[in-house]
């Protein structure tokens, strides 16, 4: 108890951190909690700030480590950082501590002191951190008021398990769902497919879809219809009634669909043939139903690339 | 002039990429596609899964003994079942799902579960001491202390936790942990004593 008491004066008597003249700490600072108003669970933070002259560093075994220090309190969580400022090294702890004591009636702990060890090589400096108290205070009167319902009374009421609340997905979902018919519309109207299928500039895709379906069951009747098809798409796309010998104009003010040039003049060859000389079986050797098919769905394509 | 020639050729680079952009608009429109449909996809499964959980919830609430599989349960769910457990004071069952919890819940549902488990504890623990089984009654007040301890590690600001940890609290105080010291509390008698006594005892033999 003596030893205790001419430790403390001893303490007292001489300024912080300064034992020595030669210490190479230079400073120890602290930004303290408020020394009042806790209750169980809060926490608390403490930042030091240790001045060290250089080379000296802050030995890692000296430095607190997060965990349980005691029953009633915990070192939550340790940040230390360090910078240089000329000849003297800047050492920054950030430490949070909780509290689970219950106090009775306000009552007064305290904040473990620290021994922070600074090396070089051989030779070691301890800045010493003091201990701080806070005061603690009770949730609840001394003598609580006696519940009809027994001691169950005293505690507050369970914790409810709630539904899950869906109106997150649900609005996703409203969103996905909106975002995917928007896509379909567009692409719906870019291929000129059903209700876009009547559309406007897309007459080698609206031919395209029918010489498809005539294709797959072949006859004459479907053959003549095809050509005729495909005829009406061209006549539509030139904006007049083409004839075999307009083919080259057209195709200057088309340019894109000059590489299918070839094509174009042997379906126009083809439809002479059976329109004029009524050569049907002919015709359909010279560029069968497939074909023309084919053709019309290159001419579909490059349309929808934008001409 | 050569400005003008610049803002020419800007204009035009700006024309040729506004052209290239709406030539590739089909993939543009593809990309749209299949973001909406990756959405729906994606909220349309947590929906289910919430309705689906939101049914369990609802029945173990309403009483029911619905059975849950504790590895791959929501948390939610978890808790659900882990209330319905503690209510009927099934304490050792409901335990092995806060353990399950403690390794994937949230911490929300975490500090619920803590909580209630705690609750739980000290209930019974009144009824030990109402039965005179205080030796119980205490390590249940312990056992709960240590759920409250754990729930505001997690939340520290958790008011209810705090007020019933003070119940319990008071239930049960907490002591310091004595730690044995390394020095021997009585030290061995020392032998040298007898020869600071003045002179040596004498009688009659």
């Amino acid at each position: 108890m003596i030893a205790f008491l001419v430790g403390l004066l001893a303490f007292l008597a001489t300024p912080l951190a300064a034992e020595e003249a030669a210490s190479p700490i230079l400073s120890v600072e602290t930004a303290e909690p408020r020394g009042f108003g806790y209750f169980v669970g809060d926490l608390l933070r403490r930042d030091i700030e240790v001045r060290v002259a250089k080379p000296f560093t802050l030995e890692g075994a000296t430095q607190p480590k997060p965990g349980r220090l005691s029953y009633w309190l915990d070192l939550r969580s340790v940040d230390v950082s360090s910078h240089d400022r000329g000849e003297i090294r800047v050492y920054r702890l950030e430490l949070v501590y909780q509290t689970f004591y219950v106090p009775l009636s306000p009552d007064e702990r305290h904040l473990p002191a620290l021994k922070l060890r600074f090396v070089d090589g051989d030779k070691t400096a301890i800045a010493n951190v003091p201990p701080i108290g806070f005061v603690m205070a009770p949730l609840r009167e001394v003598i609580p008021k006696k519940p009809a319902e027994g001691p169950a009374g005293y505690l507050k009421p369970d914790a409810l398990p709630r539904r899950i609340a869906t109106s997150a997905s649900r609005t996703g979902f409203s969103a996905g769902a909106g975002l995917t018919l928007l896509a379909l519309a567009l692409l719906a109207h870019h291929e000129a497919w059903w209700p876009f299928h009547k559309r406007q500039g897309r007459p080698f895709g609206q031919a395209a879809r029918v010489l498809r379906r005539l294709a797959r069951a072949p006859s004459e009747e479907a053959y003549r219809e095809g050509l005729r098809d495909l005829h009406r798409a061209f006549d539509e796309s030139a904006g007049h009634r083409l004839l075999a010998e307009d083919v080259g104009g057209y195709l200057d003010r088309h340019v894109a669909f000059r590489p299918h040039g070839p094509e174009i003049g042997r379906f126009f060859a083809a439809s002479r043939q059976a329109f004029f000389a009524n050569d049907l079986k002919g015709a359909e050797t010279a560029m069968p139903l497939p074909a023309v098919a084919a053709l019309s769905a290159q001419l579909s394509a490059i349309e929808r690339r934008g001409v | 002039m050569a400005r003008s020639a610049a803002t020419w050729k800007w204009r035009d680079g700006l024309w040729r990429l506004a052209t290239a952009l709406y030539a590739a608009r089909v993939a543009f429109i593809l990309l749209l596609l299949a973001a909406g449909l990756a959405l729906m996809a994606a909220s349309g499964w947590t929906w289910y899964e919430a309705r689906r959980d939101n049914a369990v919830i609802a029945a173990l609430a309403a009483g029911e003994d619905v059975a849950i599989d504790p590895d791959r349960a929501s948390p939610p769910v978890l808790f659900a079942r882990a209330h319905f457990l503690l209510k009927r004071d099934r304490l050792d069952e409901a335990q092995l799902l806060l353990d399950q919890a403690n390794f994937r819940a949230d911490d929300k549902t975490r500090v619920a579960m803590l909580y209630d488990g705690g609750n739980a504890r000290l209930r019974a623990s009144f009824a030990d001491v109402e039965n005179g089984k205080f030796e119980r009654a205490t390590s249940l007040v312990n056992l709960a202390k240590a759920d409250y301890n754990e729930a505001l590690r997690l939340d520290p600001q958790a008011w209810d936790v705090k007020y019933n940890l003070d119940v319990a609290a008071r239930l049960v105080r907490d002591l310091p942990v004595i730690v044995p010291s390394e020095e021997p509390l009585q030290q061995k008698p020392r032998k040298d004593l007898w020869s600071d006594l003045p002179g040596v005892p004498r009688g009659a033999p």
